[in-house]
Parts: structure tokens; sequence; C-alpha cells
């Protein structure tokens, strides 16, 4: 494998509630190769999205990263102050979230929303704005820019939002893209549809993609390499046909035998 | 009701909600029929705005149909009255989708499985504690449990808490309305498992509602495929989803993603959105259907029979016809 791109290693999170300190990630170690799609597999409660957090600077209130560093082309992220880390936000790694409808501001159009974004990283006039929101919109296969530009997020569909979410992320062209279950709640022709684009765009801007999912078969068909986590830890990592195929962690092993719902018909006949 | 009999029967099924503030009304069930034979299941699918859950309240009684006929176990649910409804409520139960969500945050769980019973049996006392400590163990869960409240649950033993509910009166029809999806992988195993082997022991009939294909392929018998309101296709499991006759299955089989690296989806992903309130003339997926003649453009293709007991409404039933991307 080339250098990684991004490499989260032996990450330590602890978050403190009411209820007392909680390790949630008790040493994660992630590497994204350049220009693959990469998968972050697991259950309710194993972390992964709290890597996610922890790898963007915004893990959640009482969240605090006790020990590992995540590297990008070898800069420590976790050593730079919060207004360094807005320059990383949106010019270096992307995000894409779950549910497109929170991901975007209700009140304000597609294209403000998106110039917003602009705005806080890049000085253009207004026009080349213009020109870039919709270029970007059609980037994610909006077929009319023009139309959806000038929409509120409640107009539009969910598979469309979520285009405008993978448009915004990519605003900045970034190298790396966080996709944090970008499918999850789509109905499933639509989902199809937001997956291929993520590989379509993968290929053709070469970007490197995390795809945070608990669903095997996006792995499967999306991914180049898998990292399996439970419980703040990975416990096993590789190439998606070496681990899917012949898992050698017990819970990998769990997790594929029930996506594939083997052994719960116990033998009546149909 | 005898074993062989249909537990769940439905004709000419309507239902349209008016729209609001001017807006159109939206079909959500147009001119569906099925059946389900005592102690089986019959699987409905479809995205949303599809009209799936819209059917199962109407099997229910939940909600008023506009038209046609509702028989469950052999009564009129149209024709019912509330009162009648009520008391047939113990014979038709229905699980939801967010376990948490149907349980009472300040009910503990022994009071939630016994409070079916209060209302539609004589049970009380010790009587009760001992029929609430059976449902647990039938649902699989430690009848130390029952002083729980739902928050202190796993989400898998939530929906577990809803099934012993639904259960305790003994019904003989459960609607599962998406009981497995908002859970994990792993416990949508467990949970389906134990429904499988509910269904065995009890003879239960299932209307299951599933947007996943994997779920419908292991617990149903028949699967009833819905768009925008309207049956595309109904048949055995095994034919339906390996021998699909209407093109929006072989796309929503084709959204399927295989868990075998090297076993590509089963058809190039379809282009456009089902929007909820376009009822063109002819048929309802001519908006996103690769395989549209003239003909789909005038009039709504009534069920053709493929095989005996393998419906679709496609005029190309009975022809060769693949969706571009098709193996």
């Amino acid at each position: 494998m080339s250098e990684p791109i991004l490499s989260v290693v032996d990450l330590h999170v602890e978050i403190t509630s009411r209820r007392g300190v909680s390790q949630i990630l008790r040493g994660v170690s992630v590497d994204l190769a350049p220009g693959a799609m990469t998968g972050l597999v697991g259950e309710t409660g194993s972390g992964k999205s709290m890597t996610a957090r922890a790898v963007m600077g915004l893990l959640p209130t009482g969240g605090r990263v006790t020990a590992g560093r995540v590297l990008l082309r070898g800069r420590d992220l976790l050593a730079l102050d919060e207004r360094a880390m807005r320059q990383v936000r949106g010019p270096e790694i992307g995000m894409v979230f779950q549910n497109p409808r929170t991901a975007l501001y209700p009140m304000l159009s597609v294209e403000s929303q998106m110039a917003n974004v602009l705005d806080a990283h890049l000085e253009l006039p207004k026009s080349a704005l213009r020109e870039r929101i919709r270029s970007q919109l059609a980037l994610a296969g909006i077929p009319d820019p023009d139309r959806v530009a000038r929409a509120y997020p409640h107009e539009l569909s969910g598979g469309m939002a979520q285009r405008v979410v993978i448009a915004t992320a990519l605003l900045c062209e970034p190298t790396v893209l966080i996709a944090d279950e970008p499918t999850t709640g789509l109905d499933a022709t639509i989902q199809r549809q937001i997956l291929e684009l993520l590989a379509q765009l993968q290929r053709d801007l070469g970007l490197t993609v995390l795809m945070i999912t608990h669903d095997l078969g996006i792995v499967a068909q999306y991914c180049q390499s898998v990292s399996v986590m439970n419980d703040g830890v990975v416990v096993e990592q590789g190439d998606k046909r070496a681990v899917l195929r012949s898992p050698a962690d017990d819970y990998t092993r769990h997790l594929v035998a029930a996506s594939r719902l083997e052994d719960i018909r116990t033998g009546r006949p149909r | 009701m005898s074993a062989g009999e249909d537990a769940i029967v439905v004709e000419g099924l309507h239902k349209r909600f008016k729209g609001r503030r001017g807006d159109p009304d939206v079909v959500a069930v147009d001119d569906m029929s099925f059946r389900v034979p005592t102690g089986r299941t019959l699987g409905l699918v479809g995205e949303s705005g599809s009209g799936k859950s819209t059917v199962a309240r109407l099997v229910l009684g939940l909600l008023a149909a506009d038209e046609g006929r509702i028989e469950v176990l052999g009564r009129d649910v149209r024709g019912a009255g509330r009162e009648e409804l009520r008391r047939w409520r113990r014979d038709m139960q229905i699980v939801f989708q967010e376990p948490y969500e149907s349980l009472d945050p300040r009910v503990r769980i022994g009071e939630a499985i016994a409070e079916p019973l209060r209302i539609h049996t004589d049970l009380r006392g010790s009587e009760l504690r001992r029929r609430v400590a059976d449902l647990l163990e039938k649902v699989q869960l430690d009848p130390a449990l029952e002083t729980r409240l739902p928050h202190q649950l796993s989400g898998g033993q939530q929906q577990r808490v809803n099934i012993a509910r639904a259960l305790a009166t003994e019904p003989r029809v459960v609607v599962l309305d998406e009981p497995t999806s908002s859970l994990d992988v792993s416990v949508r195993a467990e949970v389906l498992r134990l429904l499988v082997s509910l269904q065995e022991e009890l003879a239960l009939t299932y209307l299951m509602i599933s947007h996943d294909l994997p779920t419908i392929r292991t617990v149903c018998d028949r699967v009833a495929v819905m768009y925008l309101g309207r049956l595309v296709e109904i048949g055995p499991v095994d034919a339906v989803l390996s021998h699909p006759e209407h093109p929006y299955t072989e796309f929503l089989l084709g959204a399927e993603l295989p868990l075998d690296p090297d076993q590509a989806p089963k058809s190039a992903p379809v282009p456009g959105e089902a929007r909820v309130g376009e009822r063109p003339a002819g048929c309802i997926f001519q908006a996103r259907c690769p395989l549209r003649v003239a003909e789909c453009e005038s009039a709504q293709p009534p069920l053709a029979h493929a095989e005996a007991d393998h419906e679709a409404a496609c005029v190309h039933v009975g022809h060769e016809h693949h969706v571009p991307g098709a193996g």
C-alpha cells in the first residue's frame, strides 16, 4: 500500500458525563490509502462515528482525546487549534452525515448556504461564486442545478438533499471525504444512486473516502479495504475480500453471519 | 378458523389522504388486493410513500378505508364499530418499528406487558404475574427484567418486550411494521429468529412490512411489492425475488448489495425518484421505467399471471424482458 494520506494512530477518547467517565475509543488505528474508499464498520456504540468526529475535531461536549495522533499527510491535526482546524474542515477534509435534512439549514436556500461555506474559505467574485455552486451541484449529479440552487431544503427529496450535502462537502475541493452513514434512511434505489455517485467522485476526483457504515454490503461493493470496530477498538482490518471471506476475528465472523441472516429458518419447507 | 383458510383477505382497497392547505389529495393505497393464509407470512415491500404502512393500519382498522373489503379472521373490519374493533384487537396485534417509542418511558416492563392482559382478560394478581413471566420467557428475556424501565434495556430487548406485549392476548394475526429496521444487524438476526420460532409455535399469521429484502427472504412465504400505492407484483418469495416480473421489483433487487465482493448487484441503478402525488394516466412506474412502451402511457396494466400464483402489473409479463444491467 502506498503511503496513507490520513492515519489515525492509537487514538484514545473518553467522554465525561454525569454518569462518570467512559472510554469511548481505546486505541483506534486506521489508515486511509490515497484515492481509495475505506470502510469503517461497526454497530451502535462501536465508536465508528466518534472516530470520525475526533478526526474532524468535532467531539461532543465532554469528549476529550487522551492519547493518539491524527496525521493528515504527516501533520498531526490534534495539535492544531480551532482556527487552524477550520481551514482543514472543508478545504482538506469534507464531511457528509447521515441525515441530509438535518445537515442543511432550513431557513436558507441551497445557494445561500453553499455561498456561506465558500465565503468562509475563499474570496470569489459573485459571478464566480454562482458558477462554482452550480458546477458543484452538477458534479453531484443534480440535473437542474439552477432550480435546486434556488430551492429550500424542505422542497428537496431525501436523495436530492443528500446530493446537495455532497456538493457542499466538495465545494472547497478537499482530498479526503468522510461519509458517516451517508445512505442510512434513504430508500433502496436512492441509496444505490448515492453510493454510485460517491464511487464515481472517488474515481474522477481521486478522492480518498472514509465510508462509515453498518452495512457490509456497502463495504463489499464500494470499498477497497475495511476496518471493523467493536467496543472502541478496531478488531480487524484489511482488504475487503480477505476480511469478508475469511474473517479472522470472532466479532467480524459474527457480524458477517448476522448480515447474511444465516440459520434463521429451522427447516420449515417453503 | 381451520388451517388452509385465509386469515386476512383484502379486496379492492383504496385510501386517500386529504391534501393540506390546497395541496392535492395523496393517494396512499390504490386498488390493493391480497390474501394471507392462516399461519403464513406475507411481506409488503416498497419504498417510502409506497403505502405499505397505510395498508397495515387499514387491515387492523386503525385507519378507515375509503373503499374495498377487509376481512381478518373472517370478520368484516370495515363494517365493524369501534367497540367491536376494540374487542377484536386481542386477536390482531401490531409491532412497530421504533422499539423505544412504542413503550411508555415511565412504565416498568412487567406492567407494560400486563396492561393488554388487564384490558382484554380477567387475569389478576398472581395469575397475571405468572402470565407476564411466561411471556417474558417466551420472548427469551430474563423474567427479572420486569422491574426495569424501558431505557434500561437495549434496543433488541425493548423490541422483545413489544413482541411480548403484542402476544399477551394470544392474537392469531400479527402485523410487523419494520420490526427490525432500527436494530443493529446482529440484533436483527436474533429478533427475526424469535419471530420465526414464535410463528411456528403459535401458528401466527404475519403481515410483515419491510424495505429489507434479506429480511423478507428469510421470514416471508409470499411477498407483495408496492409502488406509489399500487400493488405491482405479488407471489411466492422465491419466485418474486429470483424471477421478478415487474421492472420495479428488478430495480429493488438491483439495489440490494451482495455481501460477496465478487458478486455484482443484479441491475444498474434506476434513475429518478418516486414522487408521491404524481399519478400519470398509465402505468404508475412509467416515469422511471427503461422498458416503457407506448401502451404504458395510456392505461395502468392490470395484474397478469406469470405463474399460477405469481402476478405482476406490467405489459411485459410473460415476455422475455430485462432491465439494463440485469444478469
